[in-house]
């Protein structure tokens, strides 16, 4: 039974257009998010009156600032302050660090700040209660439930790694410090991509910022629209489902009620959920950037059609693991000191990419499992075998990529179950109960729901039907296909809101970080 | 038009093609004629077409899909749907179960006591009826397993609305179930289910399934009717439900005239049934976390007071106790289920009032054992 009636009343003379979103300002407890009401309405009075602006930069400049502040201060107005204190530390880090005589000394200043206030942020209660365990007489008892009211900044994680990139990129000076202060925080405070990415780099983003720069107009407001359509379809209908689906059986992963459950197929469903809501995310990001004008990059390429575990990386949160490359990987030294060195730099940049997605030591376990993979790989790759392999063409070819794809995407199921399940403990179940498992309930389950199988075949029709009317439109631009582009766009973020499930929708999943 | 752009067209598809081009052309040409002012250019109507007719096939795809995989939160608003239940139809509570067998089949929780119903060596037995209040582990149910050995605790496990539990209660006295009292236990989130479904809204499906008959809209009330994907659309906005505008939260506020009519309605018939009977009924009315921690009216359980009273129930209000409690949210659990505090808490009240109304509540134990 739902139980939980609501903490607060909304009276309902406040349900008014506009107050209806000051009272979700001042009197829920949810975060703002792109499906829901008040972002929506947020949006549509930004969008209207940057288009009224656009041609003045300073006003469209302080406009859109003045919104993603609002945006990420909804309801949690008390975590503005670090936000705030982010942007001015890096602003004024980088541009010491180009005109100052030890430009290193400030670069390191400012990445530890980062650094440092996102470990306190993030990683106090773990290191705390881990130290809390190993010996009751090193800190003092703490009582049960010490940190239920810490909170964890939203976005933290991503502001801080676009931060460093910006001021590491001043040091190396393939990108010039902005000198204003206004234009700077924009960069780093735009609520498209604030709280979960993609990560961008100054090129990408604040360059585009700069004066005289500013985007006047949208860019390529078709492909936003898809974009936005796309992620609002992928979220609600897709991963939201999926999530409805296999949730039960995560959360009683270690009850009796699981006992002979098998565990693969809702870890094939996790996979299929945790893509579909980010890269959901990503696209809405990037839709609602490019309807400003602002064009970032991709984030995922079809990562479950990756051969290897290093080209799933290169197709999975690309931005991520471009700047575990750049920022982390070369400066530990890459692959320029030896074989061994060369293992050691990749482990270490996924058990800190693994730490850096949550606080907790499963994540470091997910981290670390796919550096292993990364380094099997590479000791495979130079194998007789996997170059003979390698070397074949025809069906050979093809089955030996077939199964190499399913390898690889088993591996990286192998890894979702410590990134899901959080208490270690549950992780191995849920491992061991990919093979042991009751023969009379492989097949029955809530994970059998056709509704949920339906909702992706649909997913997967409508994106291969959109695809081709684009290609269609943009290769000869008949005015029927350009119409019916429009009309599979229009109609497929319609179907969105329809078939989302009914109540309050999730969060996303990479929220949390 | 040009019919081919440069992209290989099959030849078979050519004379289609056409046909489609002849069919744009004269369709464009009738609406220029229809509308001369409207001087819409060819390509602008052929646009508009592609479009109505790409987003048509859009949505007759999601019509399939609700249609061929209709989603659980859709369901219980279908007439006819694949699932079943134990139910038939109703005219008191809305549903009924169909027999003891489909009853205990749809309530595992009820096969231990089957043996007992016709036993007269048992216990007198307390018969509960309430949410989870009552019959989740640890709850009302439990406690008066642990407290009161002297009577036969008889509980469900499952949650349901109102009507069901009372239909329950209904089915299981006229099967042979004989208790002492019966102990309906009622929330103010019970009342609010009514601001979801109102009586007249439920009913029975061909396969038992208990369904919701949604309020349709003023305008396209046969589009919703007949299409599923104006069905979901019409329950996404949520005025499908008897009163939409009424949030949960101002359930301890004020309770509607059309829900109070309801449980007037029901209280009737159910006063009627035990009085046939010949089983007292106790309604005890539960206070929630934010009456009792955050000062929230009575409304609700004034309202079921009044209503209980008069049909001759008698009522158990424990809001006092709780609301003079010193520590307030000890009383309750994280997710607002009570406490063990709570829970004993509000059954020594329960014994209390019983043992100043009932003359057979003489055996029970001393409230003040009880009491945390």
């Amino acid at each position: 039974m739902n139980s939980t009636l609501s903490d607060s009343s909304n009276p309902r003379h406040l349900r008014l257009f506009c107050g209806e979103f000051f009272v979700y300002c001042f009197g829920n407890g949810v975060p703002v998010s792109f499906e829901q009401k008040p972002f929506l309405m947020l949006f549509a009075v930004v969008f209207v009156w940057w288009w009224l602006i656009r041609r003045r930069e300073r006003s469209a400049v302080a406009l859109l600032l003045s919104a993603s502040l609002l945006f990420y201060a909804y309801n949690h107005w008390f975590l503005l302050p670090i936000l705030l204190a982010y942007c001015v530390v890096n602003w004024f880090v980088a541009i010491r660090t180009e005109r100052a005589i030890r430009p290193r000394a400030w670069m390191l200043l400012g990445v530890v700040f980062n650094l440092v206030a996102l470990c306190y942020y993030k990683y106090t209660p773990l290191l705390v209660q881990t130290v809390a365990e190993l010996g009751p007489g090193v800190i003092p008892t703490l009582p049960p439930n010490a940190f239920e009211k810490w909170s964890i900044p939203y976005g933290i994680s991503f502001y801080a790694f676009t931060g460093i990139a910006y001021m590491v990129d001043v040091y190396r000076k393939t990108t010039p410090a902005e000198a204003n202060f206004w234009r700077y925080s924009l960069s780093a405070c735009f609520f498209p991509h604030l709280v979960a990415g993609p990560i961008l780099r100054p090129q990408e983003f604040l360059d585009k910022v700069r004066p005289g720069q500013l985007p006047s107009e949208p860019e390529a407001p078709g492909e936003a629209a898809w974009l936005i359509a796309r992620g609002f379809f992928k979220k609600l209908v897709v991963a939201d489902r999926i999530g409805v689906t296999i949730d039960p059986f995560f959360a009683h992963v270690s009850d009796p009620t699981t006992a002979g459950v098998w565990a693969l197929p809702y870890v094939w469903l996790y996979a299929l959920q945790i893509y579909f809501d980010f890269s959901a995310y990503t696209d809405m990001a990037r839709g609602f950037g490019l309807l400003f004008g602002y064009r970032w990059p991709e984030n995922f390429d079809r990562p479950y059609l990756a051969a290897s575990i290093t080209d799933f990386w290169r197709r999975w949160h690309m931005t991520l693991s471009r700047f575990l490359r750049d920022y982390l990987y070369i400066s530990l030294g890459g692959n320029r000191h030896g074989k061994f060195r060369t293992y050691l730099n990749l482990m270490l940049t996924m058990l800190l990419g693994g730490l850096w997605h949550g606080a907790s030591w499963a994540f470091l376990v997910w981290g670390g499992l796919h550096g292993a993979f990364l380094i099997l790989h590479r000791l495979w790759s130079g194998s007789p075998i996997a170059e003979w392999l390698n070397a074949r063409t025809g069906w050979i070819h093809y089955v030996w990529h077939g199964v190499a794809v399913v390898i690889t995407f088993h591996g990286v199921c192998l890894a979702w179950c410590f990134f899901r399940l959080t208490r270690f403990a549950d992780s191995l179940i849920c491992v061991r109960k990919w093979v042991e498992c009751d023969a009379a309930k492989m097949w029955t389950g809530p994970w059998t729901d056709s509704a949920m199988w339906l909702a992706l075949v649909l997913y997967a029709g409508l994106a291969w039907s959109a695809e081709l009317l684009r290609r269609k439109a943009a290769e000869s631009s008949p005015p029927v296909a350009i119409g019916a582009v429009w009309g599979v766009r229009f109609a497929t973020l319609a179907l969105a809101a329809l078939l989302a499930p009914t109540g309050a929708n999730a969060a996303f999943i990479y929220f949390q970080f | 038009m040009a019919l081919t752009t440069g992209s290989q067209v099959p030849r078979r598809l050519l004379p289609r093609l056409r046909i489609v081009r002849a069919s744009v052309v004269t369709a464009t040409a009738q609406v220029s004629g229809r509308f001369p002012r409207l001087r819409l250019s060819r390509r602008t109507l052929a646009t508009l077409c592609g479009l109505v007719v790409a987003a048509a096939a859009v949505f007759a795809v999601g019509e399939v899909y609700l249609r061929v995989a209709p989603p659980g939160d859709l369901a219980p608003y279908l007439a006819e749907s694949d699932r079943t239940g134990p139910f038939r139809d109703d005219l008191k509570y809305g549903v009924q179960y169909r027999s003891l067998e489909s009853l205990a089949a749809d309530n595992p929780r009820l096969n231990p006591y089957l043996p007992l119903l016709n036993n007269p060596h048992a216990p007198p037995t307390w018969a509960f009826f309430g949410n989870s209040f009552t019959q989740a582990p640890g709850m009302l149910a439990d406690t008066s397993r642990q407290f009161v050995p002297q009577r036969m605790i008889f509980n469900l496990g499952k949650n349901e609305p109102l009507p069901v539990r009372l239909a329950q209660a209904e089915f299981l006295l006229d099967s042979g179930l004989k208790p002492e009292r019966i102990f309906l236990v009622v929330t103010p989130l019970d009342v609010y289910f009514f601001a979801e479904h109102g009586l007249d809204q439920y009913h029975v499906t061909s396969g038992g399934a208990l369904a919701y008959t949604p309020r349709l809209p003023p305008v396209g009330s046969k589009a919703v009717q007949h299409s599923r994907l104006a069905l979901k659309g019409w329950t996404r906005t949520k005025l499908h439900l008897n009163q939409p505008f009424f949030h949960s939260s101002a359930i301890c506020n004020r309770v509607e005239s059309v829900m109070r009519a309801d449980i007037r309605t029901l209280f009737t018939h159910f006063a009627e049934v035990t009085a046939k009977h010949r089983v007292p009924v106790t309604l005890i009315l539960l206070p929630n976390y934010e009456q009792v921690c955050r000062n929230a009216k009575f409304v609700v359980q004034d309202v079921l007071m009044e209503d209980a009273r008069a049909v001759g129930f008698d009522v158990c209000d424990v809001r006092e106790p709780f609301c003079s409690w010193s520590n307030k949210p000890e009383l309750f659990i994280p997710d607002k289920h009570f406490s063990v505090t709570g829970n004993r808490l509000l059954l020594a009240e329960i014994l209390a009032h019983l043992k100043q109304i009932d003359p057979k509540a003489a055996d029970l134990p001393n409230p003040a054992v009880v009491h945390p």
